[in-house]
């Protein structure tokens, strides 16, 4: 499938089943089942997955326009994450449950049990947790599981835990390479969003998008999803550098702020209203900042990276560790 | 409306990447000993001996056909020697115009005669070139440039006016001007050309302007009924003004944009290293230098593809630099704020004299080429709003 092709199938998906009052409904604790049964049968879930495995053997660059589509559309299910854990359960020869799968941002062992911190956890049956050189695939069905109650992210917890363990995949850069892609896919409708408000909307007898105040805003917002878009480009173009996801989920992160700050500075009373999409966009990117590592602790391993690193100059570093 | 894409994503073929390792040995090299204060300079540092050495090996006018005496690699393997130059610090002023923009210029819209007469001595090194774009009383506005050069009977023209804050003028042989050859400044984009004046002659005055930090690298040049022949005019009468917003999109968007507080960065991570402990907000600091670095450099690859593609992406090279600007910016701001941190810090002499100039300077990375309101303008425009 060519990229253009990707993103059509990928969007018009999208819009069939992430629409505003499912991702209401699921927020309000309605079930995934429907929502996920029509994702499902997309054929993307197997599509990084190796053609010998029975997948598709698609890049992560060419399933980069899935991710975007899904964060412009707010989609609050783990979806990417299913689509890479099953890729890596394959690659390991193990088999992968048939529901949502999770991937963990952290694991503790702590005597007999494996404490997770796991995104997007809520309507799982499988998590990837984070354990040793690797993860170790678990089921929820036998976790303790307490949702902190503000969606970001579920504690769970395993008494002996074990599962098939999935040498080298390293769960949380993972999470952080795909939620960055999704933040910036969110970040990308707040755009279009603001953009037709600030046309629609009149004050002073014109549109506001006539001052150059707003403009000036606007520009600025335009910007910032484009270097959102640049940073997820360079780490799907390199999934297997740590560095690249760090760099996106900073880029993405320091963005995402500004971006939300924007769009709703545009958009004035209106935006705050429950009855306005608007808010979706910036909840789903409230979640993917605090998940998998906020900006701080990308920037920090990035900058040890650096620090630690024999490259002569920063620039180096970057040809040499980001975008390889 | 329209939301304005963002490029595809681009990367560098291997064979202009190959290149690299030949640059970086020859830098090690030519630079040696230089203190960074001096590298930090980089394309306002004008060395016409060092521009010739490039030319020498083949590393000028590295986009042009080889009948003009180019490389006819294209604007990738460009990109990688600008790249090297610039992190260096390399004193690259003298050509750095000429092999951006002027040299592309003349292959656009020159006569086979100018192409033959201007080309291969672009890409030996031999002539440098200057942009004559601002004016006393034309800044951003551009368009009401005043400088006139009147038709005369026989078809040449006498050039009269005012250029300034014209970068290199003092070492350049020629100036590529938008002037005025018909109409009056109320009309705006109408009747404006752009001309090849050869610089080192009676009839022009070069002033050169000292800026704050002691340097005189910009000038006034002052034009008193300087004789053009017919052949001076580049491209068509009448047309400059859609050349000059072309010549842009080539000077907005490449690693100039990205990397003119470098040389900084590299000296203060030295200076890191050398230290015993390091806070965390300084390795975070890093980190985001090194993050923004990355997003920065894929855009402007991008903006790369799409000339080399022979497209004219002006929004998007407007937009690459404003981001690329702003981070080049911030980098003396928070270097500045980390090294003072430690009040019984001993950071050493060459690492503050580099901050202080860079600091100094920093305000113009957001003024040359194009002031940040004016880009926002343009983008504004791009993305449908005026």
């Amino acid at each position: 499938m060519t990229d253009s092709l990707i993103t059509e199938t990928a969007d018009r998906l999208m819009a069939d089943h992430v629409t505003p009052a499912a991702v209401r409904a699921l927020a309000a604790g309605g079930s995934p089942a429907a929502l996920w049964a029509g994702l499902a049968e997309s054929g993307f879930l197997d599509a990084l997955a190796s053609e010998e495995a029975g997948g598709a053997g698609l890049t992560e660059m060419d399933m980069l326009p899935v991710l975007l589509a899904a964060g412009r559309h707010g989609l609050p299910l783990p979806f990417g994450a299913t689509i890479a854990a099953r890729a890596a359960i394959a690659a390991a020869g193990e088999t992968a449950p048939e529901g949502i799968i999770a991937l963990a941002a952290s694991g503790r062992r702590d005597g007999g049990s494996l404490v997770a911190q796991v995104p997007a956890g809520e309507h799982a049956e499988g998590v990837l947790v984070p354990d040793g050189y690797g993860a170790i695939l678990l089921s929820v069905a036998s976790a303790t599981v307490e949702a902190a109650g503000d969606g970001t992210a579920c504690r769970m917890a395993w008494q002996g835990a074990n599962g098939p363990r999935i040498a080298g995949f390293d769960a949380l850069a993972t999470g952080a390479r795909i939620e960055a892609a999704e933040m910036a896919g969110a970040m990308e409708a707040m755009q279009v969003t603001t953009l037709r408000y600030a046309n629609d909307r009149s004050q002073f007898g014109r549109a506001i998008g006539k001052f150059q105040a707003v403009q000036q805003q606007l520009s600025v917002m335009t910007e910032l999803v484009h270097g959102a878009r640049a940073a997820v480009h360079v780490a799907a173009a390199a999934p297997g550098s740590l560095e690249a996801s760090a760099a996106a989920k900073v880029t993405v992160g320091e963005a995402a702020a500004q971006v939300v700050a924007i769009a709703h500075a545009v958009h004035g009373a209106i935006g705050m209203t429950e009855e306005l999409d608007l808010h979706l966009l910036s909840e789903r990117i409230r979640r993917g900042r605090l998940r998998y590592g906020s900006e701080r602790h990308w920037a920090e391993r990035l900058g040890q990276a650096v620090l630690a690193s024999e490259e002569a100059t920063l620039l180096d570093f970057v040809r040499n560790r980001v975008f390889s | 409306m329209s939301s304005f894409a963002p490029l595809p994503y681009a990367t560098i073929p291997a064979e202009d990447e190959s290149l690299r390792a030949e640059v970086k040995s020859f830098l090690a090299e030519a630079l040696a000993g230089m203190p960074a204060e001096k590298r930090a300079r980089s394309w306002v540092g004008a060395d016409p001996a060092f521009s010739r050495a490039l030319g020498k090996r083949g590393w000028l006018g590295l986009s042009l056909p080889k009948r003009y005496g180019g490389a006819e690699r294209g604007f990738f393997a460009r990109f990688v020697i600008a790249e090297e130059l610039l992190a260096a610090g390399a004193p690259v002023a003298a050509h750095w115009i000429t092999d951006r923009q002027s040299g592309p210029l003349i292959l656009r819209y020159g006569t086979e005669a100018q192409r033959q007469f201007y080309l291969p001595k672009i890409c030996a090194g031999e002539i440098f070139f200057c942009i004559g774009m601002s004016e006393p009383n034309s800044g951003s506005d551009l368009a009401s440039v005043r400088t006139r050069a009147e038709r005369q009977p026989d078809g040449s023209f006498r050039l009269n006016g005012r250029k300034i804050w014209t970068s290199n003028a003092a070492v350049c042989d020629y100036m590529i001007a938008l002037v005025r050859t018909s109409g009056v400044p109320e009309d705006r984009h109408k009747g404006l050309s752009q001309v090849i004046i050869p610089l080192k002659q009676e009839a022009i005055t070069i002033r050169p302007i000292r800026d704050l930090a002691g340097d005189a690298h910009f000038a006034e040049v002052t034009f008193d009924d300087v004789l053009l022949p017919a052949d001076a005019l580049i491209g068509e009468e009448g047309a400059g003004w859609e050349q000059v917003n072309a010549e842009l999109a080539f000077e907005r968007s490449g690693p100039e944009r990205i990397l003119s507080s470098m040389v900084l960065v590299d000296t203060w991570l030295a200076y890191l290293k050398s230290l015993p402990k390091l806070s965390t907000d300084d390795v975070i600091l890093v980190g985001r230098l090194a993050a923004h670095l990355a997003s920065l450099r894929a855009l402007s690859l991008s903006v790369t593809a799409s000339l080399a593609a022979g497209e004219s992406p002006v929004v998007h090279a407007a937009l690459l630099k404003d981001l690329g600007t702003t981070y080049e910016q911030m980098i003396p701001q928070a270097v500045a704020a980390a090294i003072a941190a430690d009040p019984e810090g001993d950071p050493p002499g060459e690492l503050m004299r580099t901050l202080a100039y860079t600091m100094g300077m920093s305000p113009s990375f957001s003024l040359r080429g194009g002031t940040r309101e004016i880009l926002r303008g343009m983008i504004a425009r791009g993305i449908g709003l005026r």
